[in-house]
């Protein structure tokens, strides 16, 4: 195919594709594609756009009339008056120009209003001013913009701080087109709950118009502006022409010059309602004074022949509002208040909404009780009024706060409390919504108990949910573990987390089905997995996905106790139970051989830990520790069960999915094994262990005859819970161990398959051209805008001290995160070390600060300063990526995001007096040191790097244009590599070497050091060593 | 005629109508400041029209000729507001404050995010590989034009524009990945 044609065809597919739902996009993508994969990936990166687009380039391109004032406009950017420091301009209207200024005492966002000097220049009219919007800063509602201050700049002219929110006005949102009805309702009760508080305040905004209401990103309605239009003489049209913008949402009696009161605000809101619906006023004209005729004397266009899905009953309101007799409208924004949610309940909400609309005077009838009913409930109602205050103006906000704080549970919390005094409403709703997932769990048979705890909570402590099956129902996000009870059944445990807006797609669905076992057939020491789907973690993530029948597995890792019955009862001497063949590089191994070489310390049979043919005095509740693939699967045949395959394993522990849940309670930081079931690191089904104290060896072959031993053990990174490891079946590390399953039948062949990790080999590949790499290098720039750096929080040890500081990313609006920690022992100004983690970030919810310190305390301790930046997409700041590089071009972004990072934590260090910025190097671990071939390369300003288990990442999907292979040439700073000869994430040949070879370090300034170990699996003092020196030799000594 | 001749594929001309296309835009944009308050915003298109409209009398341009007239005006408001963010940029980077540009009296809004010169960078990338849809991105977003129109402009079916619409719009989000600042 020519490229045209490819082109054509990639066109094809994506308009094909387009036309279906995203349910059965990626199906007819797939189908369609065949098996050509580029074809595939160029369509499915298109396609991954199909969202975006359909709000990209909606509207043309709009021009907003200025005049020579924008002049003085962007002259004030970078000013202060009084402790504000303007940032930019933000919006600018008839009441004056706006700009996004810092508080500097406060340290928060601000918007800064300056009034139009003109209304202000004389003595007496800013004093009205002043009152006036002194009056207006009392108001405080949650649809209300907070005012701040009332201040005067130097040159006299007045300004207004208000609250900052990012979002878009409604005048936005309509231009778009026409809204929701939803949304439409919902904007306008808020409107109206505002204009409630006001109203009972004695404020009449008198200037309701679609710019003056700002919608939050949340969907938050903030008015704006309240009772400044009396000041600005905007209430009359004297200024014919000037107020056009104005007037079409002006009042019949404020168009006339009458006095105007709360009910001239309604009839603006009613304006706006309709606008929102329609997408055009109801009153129109070419000029001026037709607008002026028709306000006073047109109806306006039904609704209901503008729009089909327009209830009867919201027609009949917005006419009432729009009533041209004040007297004829809703005389309280309350009234009105009442009969929009009534619509916002029925009509929207409900599927009957036509005979909802087909009914009004029942309606009336029904009020009219109601009516009657409320007065004679006058003390129920104020007590209701003030539950309903309390909902709205204390616990809504709160609910907001907690939910961006991160904390849903107590969010969740609150919402329901909240919910009760103000069902439907739709903010809280939404952030119910926001609080919760929804979880589906069905058992077979049904009728079981289901109840869950916190996943971090008392174990004892159980919330009954209800009975399987369980359909939608709503639970707070966090994990939890799950339990479901049925008589004579073996109770059934898992993890989960409900998948939230959010963060949907970053866990597998939360619909269940599980199988319960009878009672009986389950012995104490097992638990029950119910059948699944599952794949491998990382390296092996490409190994096909299987499916497993439900099957028993150990609820703990063989203990050496247990261990010792199959040593006592002649294990190694009974040939019976190793039915293995032994093999070693590819040679058969005679029995006698074989086991002749598992022996202990003593030169006895059994475990490498063991001694004189027992454990260590006191161990007996320890995994058995130091033995060999062959021993674990003779001990299995002595126990009457098998080893899991890597793909039973995996299912157990649910590790491929709660990775970041369970490991925190885990053994891996330990030097040694600690009793089994001990440190709380309960895994899926109601194992433990399974993640650290010590790795478990597989029934499935990898690459080189080597086993499959997953989980991770004592010693390792943490991430090994999730990654994949193979080792040789003959060797007998301290932390490898093994636990058992039982199957119903055999294992299938997938599941029981050799899988060899079919690594991309980096030593054959050829970076690009160092043209090309200078494009590529282009896409990294970024301009040095102000950082507006702040340190949001400080915390001190005996060793360190430690700022929590945010400054401007160099993209969007976003804040990077760094976390700084400075030494005690030294003086400023302090070499520095920039600290780049591994893959764990993309995963982990937060960046825990112990860890941290502990992982650099020798740099610390060495007198030099380590930052920590929140990479985008990781930690506090992560997307829902997952290590895999896929997709592609979101993966691209994410590593051209991560060198702006870099780039701008360099710049903040650069402001920094007590920073050395001539001396920063480059810390990174796995991830952390794949990007150490590239970011090197980006920014110069680093002065050597120290790679910890990196290499050329041979399994994830790199576009060339990140793919650090064409970096790696271009670092030229002096590289320390520490790594693992058994590395299977970063294999020595395949991906270490070309990495280290492709440096464009002289080579006396590059090191590699080869340990004899896994992924991260070195001895820390020799690691610390090397470090140490390298910065020594490279940053120079510190300064004392 | 210059118009004819752009049409007919003439970019010579092109350059030739753009200082009074250009001159006309201005005087427009200065008489919209005078009549409306600031902030208020216009669509391009309909400055656009009104240029036409004045130009038919003052140069005895044709009606027919109002397809053209749209297409060379998308292409200078794409100039004119590509230019424009660009100073920007150069302002924002401590260059002077030298402003060249139809924006004496009008500021460009294209909405949040939404990185001119980016843009006018990943339609050049389209339009190397295909003309049409960047014409048709250009006619609709820098000239305003509804989907009829556009189709009148091309000469082709509503339902092609649609097409390319769409697609266009997927190809250049894909040229704008990492570009994003």
């Amino acid at each position: 195919m020519t490229s045209s044609e490819r082109r054509q065809r990639i066109e094809e597919i994506c308009d094909a594709a387009l036309d279906r739902d995203a349910v059965e996009r990626a199906a007819f993508v797939a189908s369609a594609c065949g098996d050509d994969e580029m074809l595939r990936r160029e369509v499915e990166a298109l396609l991954a756009h199909a969202q975006t687009a359909e709000g990209f380039l909606a509207a043309p391109v709009a021009l907003v009339v200025e005049d020579a004032l924008a002049g003085d406009a962007v002259s004030m950017i970078g000013q202060r008056i009084a402790h504000y420091r303007i940032i930019e301009k933000v919006g600018a209207g008839g009441m004056g120009v706006v700009y996004r200024a810092e508080d500097t005492k406060l340290r928060r966002s601000v918007a800064l209003k300056f009034l139009p000097p003109d209304l202000t220049r004389d003595e007496d009219a800013k004093h009205r001013f002043v009152l006036e919007a002194q009056t207006a800063s009392a108001l405080e509602h949650s649809n209300i913009c907070t005012i701040y201050e009332i201040g005067e700049a130097p040159d006299g002219q007045l300004f207004l701080a208000m609250a900052y929110y990012v979002g878009e006005t409604l005048k936005t949102k309509i231009d778009r087109g026409p809204l929701a009805l939803e949304d439409a309702l919902g904007y306008a009760v808020q409107i109206a709950e505002g204009l409630a508080k006001a109203h009972a305040t004695g404020i009449v905004h008198r200037d309701i118009k679609p710019a003056n209401v700002l919608v939050t990103g949340d969907g938050v309605v903030k008015i704006v502006d309240f009772g400044i239009a009396k000041l600005l003489g905007q209430t009359s049209v004297t200024r014919t022409g000037t107020k056009f913008g104005t007037l079409t949402y002006m009042s019949p009696e404020q168009v006339a010059g009458s006095v105007v009161d709360a009910r001239s605000d309604l009839w603006s809101l009613g304006v706006v309602l309709y606008e929102m619906v329609a997408g055009q006023p109801p009153f129109r004209g070419e000029q001026p004074e037709a607008v002026t005729v028709a306000i006073a004397h047109a109806a306006p266009q039904r609704l209901t022949s503008l729009r089909s899905d327009v209830p009867l009953a919201l027609e009949h309101i917005v006419n009432r509002v729009l009533a041209k007799s004040p007297n004829d409208r809703y005389q309280t924004a309350a009234d009105l208040l009442s009969d929009l949610e009534q619509i916002g309940r029925e009509s929207v909400h409900h599927p009957g909404a036509a005979w909802f609309a087909s009914k009004p005077k029942l309606i009336l009838a029904l009020a009219l009780v109601a009516v009657v009913l409320a007065s004679a409930a006058v003390g129920w109602l104020w007590h209701r009024s003030s539950r309903v205050q309390w909902a709205l103006e204390t616990a809504t906000p709160e609910i907001a706060r907690l939910e961006d704080a991160g904390e849903f549970v107590k969010a969740a919390a609150l919402a329901r409390a909240a919910r009760v005094v103000l069902p439907k409403d739709p903010t809280l709703e939404r952030l119910w919504t926001r609080a919760t997932g929804e979880v589906s769990i069905v058992s077979v048979p049904s009728e079981a108990e289901v109840s869950i705890r916190p996943y971090r909570g008392d174990p004892n402590t159980w919330e009954t949910l209800g009975k399987t099956p369980l359909k939608a129902v709503r639970v707070p996000r966090n994990a939890y573990v799950w339990r479901l009870v049925k008589p004579g059944f073996a109770p059934a445990f898992f993890i989960g987390e409900p998948p939230s807006p959010v963060s949907l797609g970053e866990h597998r669905g939360f619909d269940r089905t599980l199988k319960l076992r009878p009672e009986v057939s389950v012995p104490p020491e097992m638990v029950v997995v119910p059948d699944g789907l599952t794949g491998l973690g990382p390296p092996h993530g490409q190994a096909p996905i299987v499916q497993i029948d439900g099957f028993l597995i150990d609820r703990h890792e063989v203990t050496n106790e247990e261990y010792k019955k199959f040593v006592d009862a002649g294990g190694y001497r009974k040939r019976e139970f190793w039915k293995q063949p032994f093999l070693k590089d590819g040679q058969a191994i005679p029995w006698e051989v074989a086991v002749a070489r598992f022996q202990d310390a003593t030169g006895r049979p059994g475990p490498a830990t063991w001694e004189v043919g027992s454990y260590p005095k006191g161990l007996e509740n320890h995994p058995v520790a130091g033995v060999s693939w062959y021993e674990a699967a003779a001990y299995a045949e002595f126990a009457g069960k098998s080893l899991p395959t890597a793909y039973h394993w995996t299912l157990a522990s649910q590790a491929t999915s709660y990775t970041p849940v369970i490991t925190p309670g885990s053994n891996f930081r330990s030097e040694g094994t600690q009793p089994v079931g001990s440190g709380g690191g309960l895994s899926g089904f109601g194992t433990t262990d399974m993640a650290g104290n010590v790795k478990e060896w597989c029934w499935n072959e990898g690459r080189d005859g080597n086993r499959f031993i997953l989980g991770g053990g004592f010693g390792e990174p943490m991430y090994m819970f999730y990654f994949s490891d193979t080792q040789s079946p003959w060797d007998r590390l301290p932390n490898f161990g093994f636990r058992c399953v039982k199957l119903g039948s055999a294992p299938t062949a997938a599941a029981a398959a050799k899988i060899e990790v079919t690594t991309h080999d980096y030593s054959k590949d050829t970076p690009v051209s160092d043209e090309v790499f200078k494009a590529y290098r282009g896409l990294y720039a970024y301009d040095k805008g102000e950082l507006n750096a702040r340190v949001e929080e400080t915390g001190t040890t005996a060793g360190w001290s430690r700022e929590k500081v945010t400054f401007d990313a160099a993209y969007g609006h976003e804040r990077v995160i760094a976390h700084l920690f400075l030494p005690k022992n030294g003086s400023p100004p302090f070499q520095t070390v920039v600290y780049f983690p591994g893959g764990f970030a993309l995963t982990d919810a937060k960046l825990d600060l112990s860890i941290a310190a502990d992982t650099v305390d020798f740099l610390l301790k060495s007198g030099r300063a380590v930052i920590f930046p929140i990479y985008k997409g990781t930690y506090e700041r992560r997307e829902g990526l997952v290590a895999g590089g896929r997709p592609t071009a979101k993966w691209r972004d994410q590593i051209i995001a991560f060198s702006k990072d870099l780039g701008r934590t360099i710049d903040y260090l650069e402001t920094r007096q007590d920073i050395d910025s001539t001396t920063v190097a480059y810390l990174g671990t796995s991830l952390g040191g794949t990007q150490g071939a590239l970011l090197p390369a980006i920014d110069k300003r680093m002065k050597a790097a120290i790679l910890l288990s990196g290499g050329l990442n041979v399994r994830w999907d790199y576009l060339p244009e990140v793919d650090p292979l064409n970096f790696v040439r271009h670092v030229t700073i002096p590289v320390l590599m520490l790594n693992g000869r058994y590395d299977d994430s970063f294999p020595l040949v395949s991906s270490q070497l070309p990495l280290f070879r492709n440096l464009g370090t002289p080579a006396k300034d590059k090191k590699h050091v080869i340990y004899e170990g896994g992924h991260g699996a070195f001895p820390r003092p020799d690691a610390v060593r090397e470090s140490l020196d390298w910065l020594d030799k490279y940053l120079g000594p510190v300064r004392r | 005629m210059l118009l004819q001749a752009w049409s007919a594929g003439d970019e010579h001309a092109l350059e030739q109508l753009i200082p009074l296309v250009d001159t006309e835009l201005r005087r427009l944009a200065r008489g919209y400041m005078g009549r409306e308050r600031r902030g208020h915003t216009l669509q391009a298109t309909a400055l656009v029209n009104e240029a036409f409209l004045r130009l038919v009398d003052a140069k005895s341009l044709r009606w027919q000729d109002r397809a053209h007239f749209l297409g060379i005006s998308a292409r200078l408001m794409r100039r004119v507001l590509v230019d424009h963010a660009r100073s920007r940029i150069y302002e924002k980077r401590g260059g002077g404050a030298h402003r060249v540009t139809l924006t004496e009296a009008i500021l460009v809004s294209p909405g949040p995010s939404l990185d001119l010169v980016a843009l006018d960078r990943a339609l050049e990338g389209l339009a190397l590989v295909d003309a049409r849809k960047a014409k048709v991105v250009e006619l609709r977003f820098f000239g305003g034009l509804s989907i009829e129109e556009t189709a009148e402009v091309l000469h082709v079916s509503t339902d092609t524009i649609k097409r390319d619409w769409r697609l266009a719009k997927l190809w250049l989000l894909r040229g704008l990945e990492g570009d994003a600042q």
